[in-house]
């Protein structure tokens, strides 16, 4: 995600295009340069003893892919499992390496693919597009480490998420201190 | 500079890199074996080839260290010094010099290398200070010293070369050989470059033609401005060129375009004396390079002119084709980034491309084409010349990617010979299959454990000489390299004969440190104990001073093989050495697997561990001992593991498999729902996140794109085995498995085709198997059966060894006893298996029957049986001696030895040396 931040509060501006996409009801975004390819209706299958964030792996091309579960990830209540229709699929570090301009936190990319489910992908938002503060943690239920900010598009929130930590091994949330 | 020249940069760069491998390794051997000629002159060679390329690119300080370098190898070579270590260390520290130039040939000249530079001329001039003495006419060499006195360089005078007209090359007696025996022309020919280049042949293409029909020996640039020419040849180069090609002179200069009074026949009688007179001799050029009649009267002349002092390295360049050394910074790609392939490979590579891009156009069409009636069975034919092309494609560049192991193990020569300098201990390297080839990523992951693991052994393995003595043990310590590839995987060990280590004082250390408790480590199992050192946090520099043995950085070895997705074990034994097994399962090898079921999903296990599929029943049931699961199979009690209970899944009662998985320590079920096939599967990493789950080593995909993960079973025994030993061993059944005889009281009862009823003991028995007749091949009047995936086994008739009656003939279809390893390349060939039986040894009767290779007799099935002694027929087959039984082991280095009452597979011993060099 590249983004200029003036001060750490203050509205900024994002640099490069933004894919947005929903899961949940809820819409997110993140930084186009990420994202390899999106999966339809992929099939996933589910590894026993994984961390919980991991919904399975996916046979892509030769590759197994871990696919990510976005709202267990973010730290969010899951009230059903929900079905799975689109996989955003993320650049490895192969990838990002060929990209002239690639993304600030591309240094979390590693050899392995890995993905993230959704319900749909939404439209492309412009670069430039104003990014706002994320909301305390404590109002949101997200695990502010994963999210960049919030943009507003025709008057609903999107969450603009931040790749490199959200395929990254951080530590649960639970683990850190309050 | 341009591309071209770039190019030609990178090349000089990496090939002189490869020539310092080369130099480096044989500079270490020849340490051990000083005079060896073959080793003198490949060193003599690459440092050659070395100058002559860097100057040619006009790097000064790489072409003055290399030739003071060769000249002290030339003296070397030629028996006036001998090699000493302080010899080999001059010349190795030389030999960095160089590599940290080539490294920044542009920058040569910032390196320090005066120490090196007077070393060696040291060297030099104490060789003059010898030569005042009388000394022999006639031997080539013996005619230096003009030339040293007037430069401090080595070269003959004109008059020792065979013929005048060879004055200025550089050659050896060996190279002259070759063309000598096939009776071939020796020539040096007079090249106008300038004149190659009006005709419109690039150099390249000339001097290809001339290597097409013949070899060229050497080449000397001469510089006409330095030969003082003003009159017809102008100011282009000219190129002296010893040829030796089986044409004769007029069909050579046809051939090359070159008018014939520039071609000077050289009477091979004269070359054969010379060689004669000096079989290892050497003509190198001398310091000033005095150009010679080739034919024209004006050169003769011209030669007698003096020459300036600009040739004074030696190497004469020709000026008009120097090239600007100074490449663009940043922009030259470092030679390990590159790799060598064959170019056979590469057309493969590119046919099997151009396969796939029509095989996209066919689909392509068909897409577009709407589905007509005939499109379904055209799909089906594309699909299957796609699908070939692919395995074909996976296959190649797979190949291509593989590359010997040698490469990195040959870089340990040099650091074992520094390190054992340095601590003063005598240490001997071995070597083994260095031709076993790896993905070259595995290799580039490897090389750092790997000299981790050298140099601990080294450092704290490998004892003091004194230490040694007192041990019992040779002065000198052995570090042994080995690689192999065992199914599927590659097998990489790292063995030394010190001290071991102290499974106690480990524990010891471990608890001080706070890694384990005082009550896990007294529960702790010595192996257990040993992996301590694995643990991070257990390498420090404390450590390793108090505890008899090593780990620095061990965790760090582990993470990284754990990364290539690998394992290390470790056998260590008090007095008597350590061995580090590496384990890498091939990211891009396909190892064949059991594929399993549990609950529903599937799992693939490495057949490599697999011992047995067992379906627990009235015979071998499944029991509960003292809270600890295990199966009761033959008398023994082996402790299992639920997959479902591992993998955290509710038990669902089903009928069920044990798969006996067998590791380097311990032999355990593992139960599992189904069995479901067997396949070669193609091992895929997984994703950091899953990782983390200890339990699965990748995934493969199975046929219908399905994944399967890939247990690791040593992940799966850990610390539950133990438990479950633990859990028996307060309980009584104990007893069963440490009564003695009872494992190795059941024989299997055959007949081997002559009248006697025969047993042999299971616990030799690897398996039995059914053979038909038209599989057997005959070599040298042994039968053996060739075993598609293995080795040959090699057929064995008990009439020949023991005293039974031979076959009358053999049936079409027999059976054959194969025996554990290491002896599994052995079948003993039996026409009926008649049942197996338990034989408590008491009821062998010995004496009657006794013979060597018969243990006794007993009644069996009511029937008087002879029971053999599988070691005493090892014994006759070795022809008597213990040392031969090795030649049986068919591809082994280690030799295992058979103890009755114990599993033969863990306790290794060092082979006899003849075996061990072999």
């Amino acid at each position: 995600m590249e983004l200029t931040i003036s001060s750490p509060r203050a509205a900024v501006t994002s640099k490069s295009q933004l894919l947005g996409f929903e899961s949940q009801g809820q819409r997110y975004a993140c930084d186009l340069l990420w994202v390899k390819e999106v999966l339809r209706s992929p099939s996933v299958t589910s590894i026993r003893l994984a961390p919980p964030y991991v919904r399975g792996v996916i046979h892509l091309r030769g590759q197994i892919l871990t696919a990510l579960d976005l709202e267990i990830r973010l730290g969010l209540e899951q009230k059903t499992p929900a079905p799975i229709n689109r996989c955003i699929v993320f650049k490895t570090s192969t990838d990002l390496a060929r990209l002239s301009n690639a993304p600030e936190d591309s240094a979390a990319a590693e050899s392995d693919s890995m993905g993230v489910l959704v319900d749909a992908i939404g439209d492309i938002l412009p670069p430039g597009t104003p990014v706002l503060p994320a909301p305390p943690e404590t109002l949101s239920g997200l695990d502010s480490r994963f999210i960049e900010g919030v943009i507003s598009d025709a008057g609903q929130l999107v969450t603009v998420l931040r790749i490199g930590a959200l395929i990254s091994l951080v530590e649960p949330r639970g683990s850190l201190p309050a | 500079m341009n591309q071209g020249d770039q190019e030609m940069m990178e090349l000089f760069v990496q090939e002189s890199s490869e020539h310092l491998q080369t130099l480096e390794t044989d500079l270490i051997a020849l340490e051990a074996t000083p005079g060896e000629g073959s080793l003198l002159n490949s060193i003599f060679r690459a440092v050659h080839s070395i100058k002559g390329a860097a100057g040619f690119f006009g790097f000064d300080p790489i072409v003055k260290l290399a030739h003071v370098m060769e000249s002290v190898m030339s003296l070397l070579r030629d028996g006036q010094e001998t090699v000493d270590q302080d010899m080999v260390t001059l010349l190795i520290s030389t030999s960095d010099k160089l590599r940290l130039m080539l490294a920044e040939p542009e920058a040569a000249a910032s390196i320090p290398c005066d120490d090196e530079r007077a070393g060696l001329q040291a060297v030099l001039d104490s060789h003059l200070g010898k030569k005042i003495g009388p000394r022999t006419p006639g031997v080539v060499h013996d005619a230096v010293e003009p030339a040293q006195q007037s430069g401090g360089q080595v070269g003959p005078e004109a008059g020792s070369y065979p013929h005048e007209a060879l004055t200025g090359f550089s050659f050896t007696a060996a190279s002259l050989v070759e063309g000598l025996k096939h009776g071939q022309n020796f020539y040096v020919v007079r090249i106008n470059l300038g004149e190659v280049q009006h005709q419109g042949q690039t150099l390249k293409q000339f001097f290809s033609e001339v290597r097409s029909i013949g070899s060229v020996l050497d080449t000397v640039l001469e510089c006409p401005a330095d030969i003082g020419l003003t009159s017809a040849v102008g100011v282009v180069p000219v190129a002296r060129v010893f040829y030796v090609t089986p044409l004769e002179p007029f069909i050579l200069s046809g051939a090359l375009g070159i008018e014939g009074d520039q071609i000077v026949e050289i009477p091979s009688q004269s070359l054969k004396d010379w060689v004669k007179a000096t079989p290892e001799g050497v003509c190198a050029p001398p310091p000033l390079s005095v150009p010679v009649a080739v034919g024209s009267r004006e050169i003769v002349a011209a030669a007698k002119s003096p020459v300036p002092a600009a040739v004074e390295s030696g190497v004469s360049k020709p000026a008009p084709t120097q090239i600007d050394p100074k490449p663009v910074a940043g922009q030259r790609r470092k030679a390990e980034e590159t790799i060598r392939i064959n170019v056979g490979l590469l057309d493969t590579l590119m046919n099997l491309a151009g396969e796939m891009v029509l095989g996209r156009n066919k689909l392509l069409r068909l897409a577009g084409g709407g589905g007509a009636v005939g499109d379904q069975v055209e799909l089906q034919s594309i699909v299957q010349d796609i699908s070939s092309v692919t395995s074909s494609l996976q296959d190649t560049i797979m190949r291509a990617r593989l590359q010997p192991v040698g490469g990195l193990f040959g870089k340990f020569t040099r650091i074992v010979r520094d390190l054992s300098h340095k601590l003063n201990k005598e240490i001997h390297l071995e070597i083994f299959g260095d031709d076993v080839e790896l993905d070259r990523t595995l290799l580039e992951g490897l090389s750092d454990p790997l000299t981790h693991l050298v140099r601990n052994s080294i450092d704290h393995g490998i004892e003091r000489a004194a230490d040694r003595l007192a041990a019992g043990k040779s002065s000198q310590g052995t570090v042994r390299l080995s690689a192999a590839h065992l199914a599927g995987r590659v097998q990489i060990e790292v063995s030394d004969d010190g001290a071991g280590m102290d499974p106690e004082r480990l524990k010891a250390k471990a608890v001080e440190k706070g890694i384990i408790s005082a009550d896990q480590a007294s529960r702790m199992s010595d192996n257990e104990a040993q992996n301590l050192i694995f643990a991070a946090g257990f390498s420090t520099a404390a450590a390793v001073s108090d505890i008899s043995g090593r780990g620095v950085g061990m965790d760090v070895v582990k993470t990284n093989i754990e990364k290539l997705g690998g394992h290390v074990e470790l056998d260590s034994r008090v007095g008597q050495g350590t061995r580090i097994i590496i384990r890498l399962p091939l990211t891009l090898a396909i190892i064949p697997a059991l594929i399993v079921g549990c609950r529903g999903a599937s799992y693939a296990l490495p057949q490599i561990n697999i011992e047995e599929i067992v379906r627990p029943g009235e015979d071998c049931p499944l029991k509960t001992i003292g809270g600890a699961r295990v199966l009761e199979l033959r008398g023994q009690l082996i402790p299992v593991v639920d997959l479902g209970e591992v993998l955290g899944e509710p038990s669902v009662p089903c009928e069920q498999f044990v798969v006996l998985l067998e590791l380097d320590h311990a032999t355990f079920g593992l139960v599992v729902d189904e069995i479901r096939s067997n396949e070669e599967i193609v091992v895929k990493p997984l994703g950091r996140h899953l990782r983390l789950v200890p339990y699965y080593s990748g995934a493969t995909l199975l046929g219908q794109g399905e994944i399967a993960l890939i247990l690791d079973p040593t992940s799966i025994a850990q610390g539950r085995i133990s438990a479950i030993q633990k859990a028996l061993g307060t309980s009584k059944t104990l007893e069963l498995q440490t009564q003695p005889g009872l494992d190795s009281s059941r024989v299997l009862v055959f007949h081997a085709g002559g009248v006697e009823q025969l047993a042999i003991h299971l616990q030799h028995v690897l398996r039995v198997e059914a053979v038909r007749a038209e599989d057997l091949e005959r070599i040298g009047g042994t039968e053996c059966l060739r075993k598609n995936h293995d080795a040959t086994i090699r057929l064995l008739s008990l009439s020949e060894l023991v005293p039974v009656t031979p076959p009358e003939s053999r049936p079409s279809e027999f059976f054959i006893i194969v025996p554990r390893p290491p002896y599994d390349r052995i079948g003993i060939v039996a026409t009926r298996i008649v049942d197996s039986a338990d034989l408590p040894a008491a009821q062998i009767e010995r004496g009657a029957m006794a013979a060597q290779g018969i243990a006794g007799s007993a009644v069996l099935f009511d029937r008087l049986t002879l029971v053999l002694d599988f070691s005493g027929l090892i014994e006759i087959l070795a022809g008597g001696s213990a040392e031969n039984q090795g030649s049986l082991v068919a591809e082994g280095r280690f030799l295992f030895t058979t103890n009755p009452s114990h599993h033969p597979h863990h306790q290794i011993k060092q082979l006899p040396e003849q075996s061990a060099h072999s």
